[in-house]
Parts: structure tokens; sequence; C-alpha cells
């Protein structure tokens, strides 16, 4: 039957085809309507594989739906419908086409049940996703694009070596528990490291995401990322080297969330600590842990929205986001400061909001497996989340006193409000009712979130954190919010690799200068060959080894749209 | 950006009054201590079966004084990390090709 056997990911991804020749209020429209038909495709179509074809001897599993992917996938329609209403105001054709075809590719990627359609769906994640960035239309957001894009193709291009290694280790494409010690498992594990923003991988994500359109960076926030961490979990799960990284993931990027001055940089820094909480979840591997990794991408996809959603609503109005310059805020936007308190709590896991019901999971499978260690910094990390997404946030945005005149302004429009609404709504309803949620986990469970002894220690962690907050305010020992830039790990390839090139040249060119004609005569007949080689019709412009393989997997995607599109 | 920021001179709220704040201050700290006490109630008339998994948990108010002196540290060290890594705003600015 047509509706079972197609890929859940072609239908935003045909809807952004759409809405590229569709007038605004269609485009709209699409944006409203797809993530409901997608949602009830997901209810409706049994598990198991589906929209399974042969093609050069793989197989190609369009749609693989079963315990795990439904998690993702039930979520990844609910961030769309939301981040569609947030974005509804927008008059943007280029927005909307690349947030439909964005967020398809995301689904599509979450469904694949092979390396194959899995590759091209992440491809397509980069390739739409950074027009998102590019519709700034600033010269910043442009090279941030570009940067964003570099790296996003990097990924894809060692998932695209690990698999082609894996085809030919195993003749299988099929993208089941692969583990590092599979054929080309290095090579996938660090392709998806890249998108889920493992230390020293992870630069790309504070770089680009503030620099995106104010309802860009609440679609972006939502799928990349999440979208790795189930690789990960699909690919890796038990991977004991991910615990490792992924408390370091949870560590780190909080010291730069507490003086970095731009807001919508520090929640990117906080998202990249909540992905570690996730990573710790799937390097465990027990059925805890996975649901644990699992309950906290949905969650968190929620909350983060919704914290992106106040920020981006506070720029919109405003028209800065920079913790300097602003404060005071409740005052004109109460609906708005609201909601980010909201997501504030359900970042920090207060009891009744969603972060505490997701995280605990987690938290206990790193204890009752004996990672103490573990243990600790992510008691730690939690209690610094609270710090720096749970007060810092909303206290500089909306109740620090500005050092200037008080900001007035309206409130966010009428979608913004009701995008938020609704996220704040699941974000509480999830934290009082979390029975729901762990209903549609990948494992059963039993776990209770709400004992004394939990709610009674969380609370001590949470309200001495905020006690250390209001200390080192009140005693002026806490940083103030300064303009700045704060260099992080992508200064290495924005300037000291810039630098050695440049001094290299330099260096080159002072070298041949000093050596005679010879040498000289050498290097340009060089250059000469090459330029003969590479002109247009020359050897080595014309089609290589390489690209063969990417035309062939180039003209497999078509294929597969053709047989399951029509 | 739809609405351009006026500066006019806001109105007053509770929370603009300093006496206010400092109240708030006291409340939170009287939470805390409230708190570190539950757990040591709790040690003598096992009021909501702390449960833990490491002996370090039931030492009255651990997750409370874990909390507090990793803030402070972080946000100590935080401010030193600034010594290393913060430059000006424009400090990108001049990016070329």
């Amino acid at each position: 039957m047509m509706w079972t056997e197609l890929p859940p990911g072609l239908i935003l991804l045909l809807g952004g085809v759409l809405a590229a020749v569709l007038p605004h209020h269609g485009r709209k429209a699409l944006m409203l309507v797809l993530p409901f038909v997608g949602f009830w495709q997901l209810i409706d179509v049994p598990n198991g594989d589906h929209a399974v074809v042969t093609l050069f001897g793989a197989e190609l599993v369009g749609s693989r739906i079963d315990s795990l992917s439904l998690v993702w996938g039930y979520i990844f329609y609910i961030a769309a419908l939301i981040a569609g209403i947030f974005h509804l105001h927008v008059r943007d054709r280029m927005q909307d086409v690349a947030a439909l075809t964005y967020m398809g590719s995301a689904v599509g990627a979450i469904f694949a049940g092979d390396l194959i359609s899995l590759f091209i769906y992440w491809e397509l994640t980069a390739v739409t996703s950074v027009f998102l960035i590019f519709a700034n239309r600033t010269n910043a957001s442009f090279r941030a694009g570009i940067r964003y894009l570099i790296v996003q193709i990097a990924s894809g291009v060692l998932l695209l070596g690990g698999l082609i290694i894996h085809w030919r280790g195993t003749g299988s494409v099929e993208f089941g528990n692969l583990g590092l010690d599979a054929p080309g498992g290095l090579l996938i594990f660090l392709g998806f490291g890249i998108k889920a923003a493992f230390p020293l991988l992870h630069n790309w994500l504070q770089d680009s995401y503030p620099q995106a359109t104010v309802t860009g960076t609440v679609f972006l926030s939502s799928f990349t990322t999440k979208m790795a961490i189930y690789t990960l979990a699909r690919g890796f799960p038990g991977q004991e080297e991910l615990i490792w990284i992924g408390a370091a993931m949870t560590a780190f990027p909080i010291f730069y969330a507490v003086i970095e001055n731009d807001l919508r940089k520090v929640l990117a820094y906080s998202l990249n600590n909540q992905l570690g909480y996730m990573v710790v979840g799937v390097g465990i591997g027990t059925e805890l842990a996975l649901n644990g990794a699992a309950a906290h991408a949905f969650t968190h996809i929620l909350y983060k929205g919704l914290l992106f959603m106040s920020m981006g609503a506070v720029l919109y109005r405003v028209g800065t986001i920079k913790g300097s310059e602003l404060g005071g805020l409740y005052k004109s936007m109460p609906w708005t400061a609201g909601f980010c308190i909201v997501g504030a709590a359900s970042i920090s896991a207060f009891p009744l909001f969603s972060g505490f019901i997701s995280k605990s999971l987690i938290i206990t499978a790193a204890a009752e497996e004996g990672y103490w260690f573990v243990w600790l910094i992510l008691l730690f990390a939690s209690a610094g989340v609270f710090h720096h997404s749970g007060i810092k946030i909303p206290y500089f945005a909306f109740f620090a006193w500005p050092h200037q005149a008080q900001k007035t302004c309206r409130e966010a429009p009428l979608n913004m409000l009701l995008a938020m609404g609704i996220a704040a709504v699941f974000c509480v309803g999830i934290g009082v009712f979390p029975s729901y949620l762990y209903a549609i986990l990948p494992y059963q469970t039993d776990f209770v979130p709400y004992t004394g002894s939990h709610v009674v220690t969380q609370l001590q962690l949470l309200l001495f954190s905020a006690l250390a907050f209001a200390w080192l305010m009140r005693t002026g020992l806490y940083p103030p919010e300064l303009k700045s830039t704060v260099l992080d790990f992508d200064w290495v390839y924005r300037r000291a690799l810039h630098r050695v090139w440049r001094a290299t040249v330099e260096w080159g060119s002072e070298t041949s200068g000093a050596l005679t004609g010879g040498m000289r005569g050498w290097v340009n007949n060089v250059i000469g060959v090459a330029g003969r080689l590479g002109r247009p019709g020359g050897l080595v412009s014309q089609t290589s080894k390489p690209g063969t393989g990417v035309l062939w997997l180039t003209a497999m995607l078509g294929l597969y749209l053709l047989v399951f599109g029509l | 950006m739809s609405a351009s920021p006026e500066f006019r001179e806001p109105e007053r709220y509770a929370l603009d009054r300093p006496a206010v704040v400092r109240r708030i201050y006291h409340v939170l700290i009287v939470v805390c201590v409230l708190l570190g006490l539950a757990d040591v109630a709790d040690l003598i008339w096992h009021i909501y079966h702390k449960h833990g998994i490491y002996d370090v948990e039931y030492l009255p108010n651990f997750y409370g004084f874990y909390g507090l002196l990793g803030c402070i540290f972080l946000v100590l060290s935080a401010k030193q990390l600034r010594k290393v890594v913060m430059r000006d705003e424009d400090y990108y600015d001049d990016d070329v090709d």
C-alpha cells in the first residue's frame, strides 16, 4: 500500500519542494498541516521494515518503524509544528523551503534502515539547514554558514567513507548495532560525533546557531544534533568510550556558558551540555540508560526549543540578544518571561518539569552501573546547567538592572506566544504526568521519578546552586556580562591555521626570491602544467574515480525518490 | 526587527525595590536551611527514606553542599578562564578570505 510504503521523511521533503512554488499562505498551511499528516502516518503504519528495495546489490530500507525510531519521529513532528507556528509571521520563501526540507531530511534519517539512505538524508540536512543561517543575509551569517557547511559536509564524508568500508567488509549496508570494531565503524562514529558535537568537534554549533535567523535557530536547535544522538543510540549503544565523551560534553561547555555574552550562544553551549547527558546514556547502554537518552532527547527538544524561542522573541523585539545590553524586560514581555522561566525550570530538572523525569533516568543509570566519577560530573553539570540556563538566561534578559536606560518594547507577536505556550504546556505536562512519555520509550520501564528522596535531594542541589548565584551576585564576585568575543576551539581553524598558512606562503615566496631563476623556472613549469591539466577539458578537470561514486549515489537517490515518491 | 526600542522612564515594580530583592534572598536562605535540615530529620525519624547508591549520598545535605561549592567553583574558574580566552567584541570582524 502507498501509505505504508512511503518513507516518512518524504512527507515534509516533498512539501518543501512544493513550497518553492506556492504563495505565502500556501507555504504556511503546509508547515502547519504536514506535521499532523506525518504524525498520523507514524501512528497508522505498523512497526517493521517498509519501502524495501534492492539497488546495486544493496538492500535499502526507506522506512524502519520500531520503538527506538518512533520516539524521535513523534518528537520531530511535534517540534516541526511548534517551530512552524513560531515562524508563522515570517515572509521568506527561502526559509520556508529550507525549514521544510531540513525537517523532512531529519525525519528521513531517523527512519532510514540502511546506511546509504542515512547518508543521503544526512547530507540533505546539511545543505538545507544552512539556508536558515544564510537567511540572516549578513556578512557574518554568510561566513558562519560556510564554516557550518564545511563541517557538516565533512561529517557526511566520514560517514560515506565508513559506509563504503563497511559495505565492502561485511557485504551489508544495514544500519543496526555497528560498534567501533565493525569495518568502517570508527569513521562512521566520527561522522556521527561531529553532528553530536563531541568535544573539539563541537564548535560549529556555537559558531553557527547564534548567526541564524530568529526562527531559524529554533528549527536548527531541534533536529541535527538529536538526529546524531539517535544514530549513536542505533549504531553504538553500550560503547563505553561514549560515557567519557559524554561526561566531558556535560562539563566543559558550562564554563563557557557562564562567561558568554550572546544569550543565544549561551543556549548553544547548554545544548552541547545536554547532548552530553544523552551521549552518556547511550554509552552506558542498559535499558534504563537508553530509555534515559531517548526520554531526554524528547524533553530536551521541547525545553531547548522553548528557550531558543523566548530568546528569539527578545531578539525580534529588542534587536539584540547581548546580555550586557538587556535586562528588565519582564515588564514589557511578561508572557515571554514566564515561558522562558518554564523552559529554564525544565532544563534545570526542577521537580514537576520535564527535565526532571528524563535526566534522572540517565544519572540513576550511571550510578547503578558503578560509574561514580561520571555520576559526580553529571551532578556538577546539573548544578551548572541550573546556574547558566536556569538562572543566567532569564535573569540577564528579563530581570537584571541594565546599565543604560531600561528598554521597553512590545510583547512578542501572538504566533510566537502561542508556540511558546504549547511548548510550555508540554514541559509541565510531561513533568507532572511522566507515565505518558515513559510508555513510548524503547524499553518497558517501571522507573518512579517522584520519590521523597529524589525530590528532596534534587531541590537541595538546585536551591543551593541558586544560593551560590545570589551570593556571588550580591558580593559582586559574579563576573559581569561584558561585550566580548570568547575564543573557543574554532579559533584553531579561524585564526591559528590561517596564520600558519600565511606564514608558510610568505616564507615560500621569500625563499623562492632568494634562489636563482632555475628554481623559479621549475616552479613556473609546475604551475604551467597544472594550469593545462586543470583547464576545461584538461585531464584533472574530467570526472575522476571518487566523483563517480558520488554520482552513483546521487543517481540512486533520484531512483529512490522516483520509486517511492511516485 | 519589527519595533525599534524606545527609551523612557520605566514604571516602578516591586522587584525594583532593593528591600524586596533582599527579602527574596533571605527567603531563599531560609528554604535552603530547611532543606538541609530535612536530611538531618530524615536521619533521625526517617521521614522520606532517603535512598542512595553511594555512601556519600547519606551525608546530610550532600547534594546541597555539592551544588553550592560546585557553582562557586564553576563561576570563579570561568572568571579566570576569561583572562585567557576573552577578546574584543570585534575580534573576528576582520575575517578575510
